[in-house]
Protein backbone atom coordinates (compact mmCIF):
# COMPACT_ATOMS: atom_id res chain seq x y z
CA UNK A 1 0.00 0.00 0.00
CA UNK A 2 2.34 2.21 0.89
CA UNK A 3 4.58 1.37 -2.33
CA UNK A 4 1.70 1.99 -4.41
CA UNK A 5 1.35 5.54 -2.54
CA UNK A 6 4.94 6.17 -3.28
CA UNK A 7 4.62 5.36 -6.96
CA UNK A 8 1.48 7.76 -7.34
CA UNK A 9 2.86 10.59 -5.91
CA UNK A 10 6.29 9.75 -8.25
CA UNK A 11 3.61 9.90 -10.94
CA UNK A 12 2.28 13.13 -9.64
CA UNK A 13 5.46 14.95 -9.25
CA UNK A 14 6.41 14.20 -12.55
CA UNK A 15 3.05 14.90 -14.08
CA UNK A 16 2.20 18.38 -12.42
CA UNK A 17 4.63 20.25 -13.92
CA UNK A 18 3.83 19.81 -17.15
CA UNK A 19 0.33 20.46 -16.40
CA UNK A 20 2.02 23.97 -15.14
CA UNK A 21 3.57 24.33 -18.80
CA UNK A 22 0.42 23.77 -20.29
CA UNK A 23 -1.66 26.06 -18.26
CA UNK A 24 1.45 28.66 -18.86
CA UNK A 25 1.44 28.04 -22.72
CA UNK A 26 -2.52 28.47 -22.65
CA UNK A 27 -2.17 31.56 -20.41
CA UNK A 28 0.63 33.18 -22.93
CA UNK A 29 -1.29 32.21 -26.22
CA UNK A 30 -4.24 33.78 -24.83
CA UNK A 31 -2.67 37.25 -24.01
CA UNK A 32 -0.66 36.84 -27.27
CA UNK A 33 -4.12 36.72 -29.24
CA UNK A 34 -5.28 39.62 -26.92
CA UNK A 35 -2.32 41.71 -28.70
CA UNK A 36 -2.88 40.84 -31.96
CA UNK A 37 -6.21 41.78 -31.80
CA UNK A 38 -5.02 45.28 -30.22
CA UNK A 39 -2.79 45.76 -32.99
CA UNK A 40 -5.30 45.40 -35.58
CA UNK A 41 -7.26 47.90 -33.69
CA UNK A 42 -4.94 50.37 -34.01
CA UNK A 43 -3.52 49.60 -36.98
CA UNK A 44 -7.50 49.92 -38.23
CA UNK A 45 -7.65 53.50 -36.42
CA UNK A 46 -4.00 55.35 -38.63
CA UNK A 47 -5.43 54.08 -41.72
CA UNK A 48 -9.01 55.42 -40.89
CA UNK A 49 -7.49 59.25 -39.50
CA UNK A 50 -4.78 59.09 -42.58
CA UNK A 51 -7.94 58.87 -45.25
CA UNK A 52 -9.33 61.54 -43.48
CA UNK A 53 -6.42 64.09 -44.05
CA UNK A 54 -5.87 66.57 -46.60
CA UNK A 55 -3.50 65.54 -49.22
CA UNK A 56 -1.07 67.77 -48.63
CA UNK A 57 0.08 66.66 -45.34
CA UNK A 58 -0.47 63.29 -46.31
CA UNK A 59 1.86 63.38 -49.41
CA UNK A 60 4.32 65.71 -47.20
CA UNK A 61 5.40 63.27 -44.10
CA UNK A 62 8.17 65.13 -43.22
CA UNK A 63 6.39 68.20 -43.03
CA UNK A 64 7.87 71.02 -45.45
CA UNK A 65 5.52 72.47 -46.80
CA UNK A 66 4.92 75.74 -47.83
CA UNK A 67 5.73 78.70 -45.30
CA UNK A 68 2.28 79.88 -43.50
CA UNK A 69 1.73 83.50 -44.08
CA UNK A 70 2.46 86.01 -41.54
CA UNK A 71 -0.39 86.57 -39.22
CA UNK A 72 1.35 89.01 -37.01
CA UNK A 73 -0.23 92.51 -37.99
CA UNK A 74 2.79 94.30 -37.22
CA UNK A 75 5.08 92.77 -40.11
CA UNK A 76 4.72 93.76 -43.88
CA UNK A 77 1.85 91.85 -45.64
CA UNK A 78 3.28 90.33 -48.21
CA UNK A 79 1.26 90.51 -51.33
CA UNK A 80 0.66 87.49 -53.73
CA UNK A 81 1.89 86.78 -56.85
CA UNK A 82 -0.37 88.49 -59.80
CA UNK A 83 -2.72 85.28 -61.14
CA UNK A 84 -2.48 84.70 -65.07
CA UNK A 85 -5.54 85.94 -66.52
CA UNK A 86 -5.29 84.59 -69.99
CA UNK A 87 -5.22 80.91 -71.21
CA UNK A 88 -2.70 81.10 -73.44
CA UNK A 89 0.39 79.81 -72.48
CA UNK A 90 2.91 82.49 -72.17
CA UNK A 91 5.60 80.01 -72.76
CA UNK A 92 4.63 79.21 -76.50
CA UNK A 93 2.68 82.65 -77.75
CA UNK A 94 5.36 85.85 -77.16
CA UNK A 95 8.67 83.97 -77.73
CA UNK A 96 9.55 86.37 -80.06
CA UNK A 97 7.56 89.17 -79.20
CA UNK A 98 8.96 92.42 -77.09
CA UNK A 99 7.18 92.86 -73.64
CA UNK A 100 4.35 95.80 -74.53
CA UNK A 101 3.12 97.93 -72.09
CA UNK A 102 0.85 101.08 -72.47
CA UNK A 103 0.15 103.50 -70.80
CA UNK A 104 -2.80 105.94 -70.30
CA UNK A 105 -2.50 109.73 -69.14
CA UNK A 106 -5.60 111.37 -69.26
CA UNK A 107 -5.05 115.05 -67.72
CA UNK A 108 -7.38 117.92 -67.12
CA UNK A 109 -7.74 121.45 -65.62
CA UNK A 110 -10.15 123.86 -64.38
CA UNK A 111 -9.42 127.36 -62.51
CA UNK A 112 -7.99 130.97 -63.73
CA UNK A 113 -4.66 130.14 -65.53
CA UNK A 114 -4.68 134.27 -66.19
CA UNK A 115 -3.33 133.48 -69.98
CA UNK A 116 -0.84 131.08 -68.58
CA UNK A 117 2.67 131.32 -69.25
CA UNK A 118 5.09 131.36 -72.40
CA UNK A 119 7.19 128.69 -70.59
CA UNK A 120 4.40 126.95 -69.43
CA UNK A 121 2.68 124.12 -71.28
CA UNK A 122 -1.16 125.30 -70.91
CA UNK A 123 -3.80 122.90 -69.73
CA UNK A 124 -6.67 122.64 -71.68
CA UNK A 125 -9.92 121.18 -69.92
CA UNK A 126 -9.29 117.55 -70.46
CA UNK A 127 -6.47 116.02 -72.28
CA UNK A 128 -5.26 112.42 -73.24
CA UNK A 129 -1.97 114.08 -72.53
CA UNK A 130 1.32 111.64 -73.90
CA UNK A 131 0.08 108.51 -73.51
CA UNK A 132 3.09 105.99 -73.72
CA UNK A 133 3.03 102.38 -75.65
CA UNK A 134 6.45 100.48 -74.58
CA UNK A 135 8.55 97.75 -75.93
CA UNK A 136 11.25 95.90 -74.39
CA UNK A 137 13.12 93.25 -74.74
CA UNK A 138 16.31 90.83 -74.87
CA UNK A 139 18.50 91.24 -78.47
CA UNK A 140 21.51 88.66 -77.22
CA UNK A 141 23.57 88.22 -74.21
CA UNK A 142 25.15 91.27 -74.97
CA UNK A 143 21.99 93.82 -75.18
CA UNK A 144 18.95 94.86 -74.55
CA UNK A 145 16.54 97.35 -76.55
CA UNK A 146 14.03 99.89 -75.61
CA UNK A 147 11.29 101.75 -77.12
CA UNK A 148 8.94 104.18 -75.49
CA UNK A 149 6.52 105.69 -77.73
CA UNK A 150 4.69 108.81 -77.09
CA UNK A 151 1.61 109.61 -78.39
CA UNK A 152 -0.40 112.74 -77.86
CA UNK A 153 -3.63 114.25 -79.74
CA UNK A 154 -1.59 115.58 -82.23
CA UNK A 155 0.32 112.40 -83.11
CA UNK A 156 3.27 109.58 -82.02
CA UNK A 157 6.59 110.47 -81.66
CA UNK A 158 9.58 108.56 -80.33
CA UNK A 159 9.85 109.74 -77.33
CA UNK A 160 12.54 107.35 -76.57
CA UNK A 161 14.64 104.62 -78.70
CA UNK A 162 18.02 102.84 -77.52
CA UNK A 163 19.86 99.64 -77.23
CA UNK A 164 21.68 99.05 -74.48
CA UNK A 165 25.12 96.96 -74.21
CA UNK A 166 25.03 95.31 -70.61
CA UNK A 167 28.64 92.99 -70.92
CA UNK A 168 31.06 95.40 -71.65
CA UNK A 169 34.58 94.80 -69.97
CA UNK A 170 35.55 97.16 -66.77
CA UNK A 171 31.63 97.37 -65.49
CA UNK A 172 30.46 99.65 -68.47
CA UNK A 173 27.31 100.30 -69.59
CA UNK A 174 27.09 101.62 -73.17
CA UNK A 175 23.40 103.21 -74.21
CA UNK A 176 22.81 104.58 -78.03
CA UNK A 177 20.10 106.13 -79.47
CA UNK A 178 17.26 109.20 -78.27
CA UNK A 179 17.13 109.21 -75.00
CA UNK A 180 16.37 111.56 -72.22
CA UNK A 181 19.77 113.08 -70.68
CA UNK A 182 20.47 112.35 -67.11
CA UNK A 183 21.02 115.57 -65.88
CA UNK A 184 19.61 116.06 -62.52
CA UNK A 185 17.27 114.19 -60.43
CA UNK A 186 13.86 114.39 -62.72
CA UNK A 187 15.13 114.83 -66.37
CA UNK A 188 15.76 111.33 -66.94
CA UNK A 189 11.65 110.52 -65.53
CA UNK A 190 8.87 110.66 -67.95
CA UNK A 191 5.62 112.53 -66.91
CA UNK A 192 3.67 109.93 -65.67
CA UNK A 193 6.40 108.02 -63.17
CA UNK A 194 6.32 112.08 -61.41
CA UNK A 195 5.00 112.57 -57.60
CA UNK A 196 3.06 115.35 -59.46
CA UNK A 197 1.08 116.14 -62.39
CA UNK A 198 3.27 118.75 -64.15
CA UNK A 199 6.96 119.62 -64.15
CA UNK A 200 8.74 121.99 -61.40
CA UNK A 201 9.38 125.49 -63.19
CA UNK A 202 12.53 125.03 -63.61
CA UNK A 203 12.51 122.50 -66.12
CA UNK A 204 10.80 124.10 -68.14
CA UNK A 205 12.52 127.83 -67.73
CA UNK A 206 15.93 126.44 -67.59
CA UNK A 207 16.06 122.75 -69.01
CA UNK A 208 13.47 123.90 -71.82
CA UNK A 209 11.81 122.43 -74.07
CA UNK A 210 8.98 123.02 -76.70
CA UNK A 211 6.68 125.48 -74.25
CA UNK A 212 3.41 123.60 -75.51
CA UNK A 213 5.74 120.40 -74.60
CA UNK A 214 4.27 119.02 -71.40
CA UNK A 215 7.37 116.50 -71.10
CA UNK A 216 10.21 119.17 -71.15
CA UNK A 217 13.38 118.60 -70.40
CA UNK A 218 16.31 117.46 -72.62
CA UNK A 219 16.23 114.60 -74.38
CA UNK A 220 18.08 114.28 -77.59
CA UNK A 221 20.06 111.33 -79.72
CA UNK A 222 23.59 110.36 -79.02
CA UNK A 223 25.57 107.81 -76.58
CA UNK A 224 25.55 107.36 -72.70
CA UNK A 225 28.14 105.48 -70.86
CA UNK A 226 27.60 104.94 -67.41
CA UNK A 227 29.75 102.67 -64.76
CA UNK A 228 29.54 101.98 -60.93
CA UNK A 229 32.67 103.43 -59.09
CA UNK A 230 34.18 101.52 -56.13
CA UNK A 231 33.30 103.51 -52.82
CA UNK A 232 33.23 101.40 -50.11
CA UNK A 233 29.71 101.52 -48.01
CA UNK A 234 28.82 104.00 -50.90
CA UNK A 235 27.30 103.15 -54.68
CA UNK A 236 28.62 105.36 -56.74
CA UNK A 237 27.77 106.23 -60.49
CA UNK A 238 29.30 108.06 -63.21
CA UNK A 239 27.73 109.17 -66.50
CA UNK A 240 28.77 110.87 -69.02
CA UNK A 241 27.23 111.28 -72.49
CA UNK A 242 27.30 112.85 -75.71
CA UNK A 243 24.18 114.34 -77.97
CA UNK A 244 23.76 115.62 -81.13
CA UNK A 245 22.80 118.69 -79.86
CA UNK A 246 19.04 119.09 -80.24
CA UNK A 247 17.24 119.93 -77.18
CA UNK A 248 13.95 121.96 -77.34
CA UNK A 249 14.98 125.58 -76.69
CA UNK A 250 17.86 125.07 -74.41
CA UNK A 251 19.98 122.98 -77.06
CA UNK A 252 20.92 123.48 -80.65
CA UNK A 253 23.09 122.55 -83.29
CA UNK A 254 23.97 124.49 -86.63
CA UNK A 255 26.05 122.49 -87.52
CA UNK A 256 27.99 118.39 -86.56
CA UNK A 257 30.50 120.11 -84.35
CA UNK A 258 28.07 121.53 -82.47
CA UNK A 259 27.04 118.69 -79.85
CA UNK A 260 26.36 118.80 -76.38
CA UNK A 261 27.20 116.97 -73.69
CA UNK A 262 26.18 115.78 -69.99
CA UNK A 263 27.92 114.61 -67.25
CA UNK A 264 26.41 113.25 -64.20
CA UNK A 265 27.48 111.47 -60.69
CA UNK A 266 25.28 110.55 -58.05
CA UNK A 267 26.22 108.72 -54.30
CA UNK A 268 23.46 106.51 -52.46
CA UNK A 269 23.72 105.31 -49.34
CA UNK A 270 21.34 103.59 -46.62
CA UNK A 271 21.50 105.64 -43.49
CA UNK A 272 19.61 102.83 -41.69
CA UNK A 273 17.32 99.91 -42.28
CA UNK A 274 14.61 102.63 -42.63
CA UNK A 275 16.10 105.96 -44.69
CA UNK A 276 18.38 106.36 -47.76
CA UNK A 277 19.88 109.99 -49.02
CA UNK A 278 21.17 110.32 -52.49
CA UNK A 279 23.39 112.96 -53.52
CA UNK A 280 24.05 114.31 -57.22
CA UNK A 281 25.83 116.53 -59.39
CA UNK A 282 25.08 117.27 -63.11
CA UNK A 283 26.77 119.50 -65.93
CA UNK A 284 25.66 119.73 -69.32
CA UNK A 285 26.60 122.46 -72.35
CA UNK A 286 25.81 122.75 -75.43
CA UNK A 287 25.06 125.52 -78.41
CA UNK A 288 22.22 127.74 -78.18
CA UNK A 289 19.87 128.93 -80.79
CA UNK A 290 22.03 131.82 -81.54
CA UNK A 291 24.92 130.21 -83.05
CA UNK A 292 27.77 127.77 -82.80
CA UNK A 293 30.01 130.89 -81.17
CA UNK A 294 27.11 131.06 -78.31
CA UNK A 295 27.32 127.96 -75.73
CA UNK A 296 24.82 127.24 -72.61
CA UNK A 297 25.91 125.46 -69.72
CA UNK A 298 24.11 123.81 -67.22
CA UNK A 299 25.05 122.86 -63.58
CA UNK A 300 22.81 120.97 -60.95
CA UNK A 301 22.80 119.82 -57.58
CA UNK A 302 20.13 117.14 -56.28
CA UNK A 303 19.19 115.47 -53.14
CA UNK A 304 16.37 112.81 -52.18
CA UNK A 305 15.66 111.48 -48.70
CA UNK A 306 13.32 108.54 -48.40
CA UNK A 307 12.23 107.05 -44.93
CA UNK A 308 10.10 103.92 -45.21
CA UNK A 309 9.86 102.13 -42.08
CA UNK A 310 10.07 98.34 -43.09
CA UNK A 311 7.57 96.99 -40.94
CA UNK A 312 5.16 98.55 -42.20
CA UNK A 313 6.40 99.54 -45.47
CA UNK A 314 3.73 99.38 -47.55
CA UNK A 315 0.90 101.80 -45.53
CA UNK A 316 3.82 104.58 -44.62
CA UNK A 317 6.77 106.17 -46.33
CA UNK A 318 8.12 109.18 -46.88
CA UNK A 319 10.34 111.11 -49.66
CA UNK A 320 11.87 114.37 -49.66
CA UNK A 321 13.49 115.95 -52.94
CA UNK A 322 14.96 119.11 -53.61
CA UNK A 323 16.97 119.86 -56.68
CA UNK A 324 18.86 123.25 -57.81
CA UNK A 325 19.86 124.30 -61.30
CA UNK A 326 22.12 127.27 -62.37
CA UNK A 327 21.82 128.24 -66.17
CA UNK A 328 24.66 130.28 -67.96
CA UNK A 329 23.43 131.03 -71.59
CA UNK A 330 25.70 133.47 -74.05
CA UNK A 331 23.47 136.00 -75.29
CA UNK A 332 24.33 138.63 -77.77
CA UNK A 333 24.97 141.09 -75.40
CA UNK A 334 25.88 139.22 -71.88
CA UNK A 335 25.53 135.71 -70.25
CA UNK A 336 22.29 135.38 -68.78
CA UNK A 337 22.90 133.95 -65.62
CA UNK A 338 19.63 132.32 -64.25
CA UNK A 339 18.86 130.14 -61.23
CA UNK A 340 16.02 127.85 -60.54
CA UNK A 341 14.90 124.77 -57.61
CA UNK A 342 12.20 123.07 -56.62
CA UNK A 343 11.64 121.28 -53.44
CA UNK A 344 9.29 118.92 -52.61
CA UNK A 345 7.81 116.36 -49.49
CA UNK A 346 5.46 113.48 -49.95
CA UNK A 347 4.07 111.95 -47.23
CA UNK A 348 2.36 108.54 -48.05
CA UNK A 349 -0.63 108.76 -45.73
CA UNK A 350 -2.24 104.77 -46.04
CA UNK A 351 -1.68 102.34 -48.29
CA UNK A 352 -3.14 103.62 -50.75
CA UNK A 353 -2.83 107.42 -50.42
CA UNK A 354 0.00 109.75 -50.49
CA UNK A 355 -0.43 113.60 -50.50
CA UNK A 356 2.47 116.11 -50.81
CA UNK A 357 3.55 119.92 -51.84
CA UNK A 358 6.00 121.37 -53.72
CA UNK A 359 7.94 124.52 -54.14
CA UNK A 360 9.21 125.94 -57.00
CA UNK A 361 11.18 129.01 -58.06
CA UNK A 362 12.77 129.95 -61.15
CA UNK A 363 14.46 132.88 -62.85
CA UNK A 364 13.98 132.43 -66.83
CA UNK A 365 17.14 131.32 -69.43
CA UNK A 366 16.85 134.12 -71.72
CA UNK A 367 15.72 136.20 -69.17
CA UNK A 368 16.79 136.35 -65.79
CA UNK A 369 15.83 138.82 -64.10
CA UNK A 370 12.16 137.68 -64.45
CA UNK A 371 11.56 135.70 -61.93
CA UNK A 372 8.52 132.65 -61.60
CA UNK A 373 7.46 131.51 -58.25
CA UNK A 374 4.86 128.17 -57.68
CA UNK A 375 3.49 126.15 -54.98
CA UNK A 376 1.49 123.19 -55.45
CA UNK A 377 -0.45 120.64 -53.06
CA UNK A 378 -1.08 116.98 -54.48
CA UNK A 379 -3.12 113.77 -53.24
CA UNK A 380 -2.75 110.52 -54.62
CA UNK A 381 -5.04 107.52 -54.61
CA UNK A 382 -3.97 104.34 -56.43
CA UNK A 383 -6.83 101.86 -56.53
CA UNK A 384 -4.31 99.08 -57.71
CA UNK A 385 -1.01 98.88 -58.87
CA UNK A 386 -2.16 99.42 -62.54
CA UNK A 387 -3.97 102.90 -61.65
CA UNK A 388 -4.12 105.65 -60.35
CA UNK A 389 -6.03 109.10 -59.38
CA UNK A 390 -4.48 112.53 -58.55
CA UNK A 391 -5.24 115.88 -57.68
CA UNK A 392 -2.85 118.90 -57.36
CA UNK A 393 -3.88 122.76 -56.65
CA UNK A 394 -1.05 124.44 -58.68
CA UNK A 395 -0.67 128.39 -57.66
CA UNK A 396 2.04 130.17 -59.95
CA UNK A 397 3.08 133.60 -60.07
CA UNK A 398 4.82 135.04 -63.48
CA UNK A 399 7.68 137.23 -62.63
CA UNK A 400 6.48 139.13 -65.60
CA UNK A 401 3.30 140.84 -65.63
CA UNK A 402 3.29 139.82 -62.24
CA UNK A 403 0.31 137.43 -63.25
CA UNK A 404 -0.99 135.17 -60.66
CA UNK A 405 -2.46 132.08 -61.87
CA UNK A 406 -4.70 129.49 -59.64
CA UNK A 407 -5.26 126.31 -61.18
CA UNK A 408 -6.92 122.92 -60.32
CA UNK A 409 -5.47 120.09 -62.00
CA UNK A 410 -6.32 116.08 -62.10
CA UNK A 411 -4.81 113.16 -64.07
CA UNK A 412 -6.19 109.43 -64.23
CA UNK A 413 -3.18 107.18 -65.35
CA UNK A 414 -3.79 103.78 -65.96
CA UNK A 415 -1.43 100.95 -67.13
CA UNK A 416 -2.50 97.85 -69.26
CA UNK A 417 0.26 94.88 -71.31
CA UNK A 418 3.24 93.05 -69.05
CA UNK A 419 4.22 94.75 -65.88
CA UNK A 420 7.64 94.42 -64.32
CA UNK A 421 8.74 96.08 -61.12
CA UNK A 422 6.24 98.68 -59.43
CA UNK A 423 6.31 100.81 -56.57
CA UNK A 424 4.30 99.02 -53.49
CA UNK B 1 10.04 84.25 -63.08
CA UNK B 2 10.30 82.01 -66.81
CA UNK B 3 9.30 85.97 -68.11
CA UNK B 4 12.24 87.75 -66.36
CA UNK B 5 9.92 89.46 -63.65
CA UNK B 6 10.41 90.15 -60.06
CA UNK B 7 6.89 90.59 -58.28
CA UNK B 8 6.42 91.32 -54.09
CA UNK B 9 6.41 87.65 -52.60
CA UNK B 10 9.21 86.23 -53.68
CA UNK B 11 12.18 84.74 -52.01
CA UNK B 12 15.98 86.00 -52.47
CA UNK B 13 16.93 82.93 -54.38
CA UNK B 14 14.05 83.42 -56.63
CA UNK B 15 15.11 87.28 -57.41
CA UNK B 16 18.47 86.25 -57.74
CA UNK B 17 17.40 83.08 -60.11
CA UNK B 18 15.72 86.21 -62.26
CA UNK B 19 18.22 89.28 -61.67
CA UNK B 20 21.54 87.73 -61.00
CA UNK B 21 24.13 89.02 -58.07
CA UNK B 22 23.02 93.14 -57.14
CA UNK B 23 25.17 95.33 -57.26
CA UNK B 24 25.23 96.23 -54.02
CA UNK B 25 23.78 94.16 -51.21
CA UNK B 26 23.49 95.83 -47.09
CA UNK B 27 21.97 93.90 -44.13
CA UNK B 28 20.42 95.05 -41.06
CA UNK B 29 20.02 92.20 -38.82
CA UNK B 30 18.28 94.04 -36.14
CA UNK B 31 15.16 94.30 -38.37
CA UNK B 32 16.06 90.91 -40.45
CA UNK B 33 16.11 93.05 -43.88
CA UNK B 34 18.45 93.31 -46.74
CA UNK B 35 18.45 95.56 -49.09
CA UNK B 36 19.52 94.80 -52.65
CA UNK B 37 20.15 97.66 -55.40
CA UNK B 38 20.29 96.45 -59.48
CA UNK B 39 21.05 98.63 -61.92
CA UNK B 40 17.87 99.38 -63.81
CA UNK B 41 18.88 97.70 -67.21
CA UNK B 42 18.63 94.53 -65.08
CA UNK B 43 14.75 94.56 -65.42
CA UNK B 44 12.73 92.79 -67.69
CA UNK B 45 10.68 95.17 -68.38
CA UNK B 46 11.34 98.80 -66.81
CA UNK B 47 7.70 100.26 -66.32
CA UNK B 48 8.76 102.96 -64.21
CA UNK B 49 11.21 103.93 -66.83
CA UNK B 50 14.00 103.48 -64.32
CA UNK B 51 16.69 104.46 -66.81
CA UNK B 52 20.25 104.92 -65.54
CA UNK B 53 18.13 105.18 -62.35
CA UNK B 54 18.16 102.20 -60.50
CA UNK B 55 16.36 99.95 -58.55
CA UNK B 56 15.95 99.20 -54.93
CA UNK B 57 14.66 95.75 -53.27
CA UNK B 58 13.57 95.47 -49.33
CA UNK B 59 13.32 91.98 -48.49
CA UNK B 60 12.36 91.79 -44.92
CA UNK B 61 12.67 87.99 -43.37
CA UNK B 62 13.93 86.55 -46.91
CA UNK B 63 10.41 88.13 -48.62
CA UNK B 64 10.21 90.80 -50.78
CA UNK B 65 7.87 93.17 -49.77
CA UNK B 66 9.40 96.90 -51.42
CA UNK B 67 10.24 97.32 -54.95
CA UNK B 68 11.10 100.44 -55.53
CA UNK B 69 13.42 103.04 -58.01
CA UNK B 70 16.35 104.68 -56.60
Amino acid sequence: MKLLLMCVGVVMASVSPALGQTCQTADLEARVRALEGQVRALQAQVSGLLAAQPRSIASDPHGQGARPVASDPTTPVVASAPQAVSGVPQSGAKVFNPDIGVIGNLVGATGNSKGGSDTLAPLPLVTLQESEASFQAIIDPFARADFFLAIGEEGIEVEEGFISFTTLPGGLLLKAGKMRANFGRLNAFHNHTLPWIDRPLVMFNLLGGDATDPDTGIKDAGLSVSRLIPAGKLFVEATGELYRGDSGTVFKSSRRADFSTVGHVRAYTDLTDDANLELGGSYSRGHNELGSAFVTQLYGADVTFRWRPLRRAIYRSVAARAELIWSRREDLALTQKAFGFYASLDYQLARRWVAGGRFDQSDRAMSALIQDRGFSGVLTFRPSEFSQIRSQYRRTRFGDGRRIASELLFQVLFTIGAHGAHVF
Amino acid sequence: MHAGHIVAGMDTKQVWVVLGDPVRKTQFDRSQTDVWLYRAHSLQQDHYRLGTQGVRLIFVRDRLVVIEPM
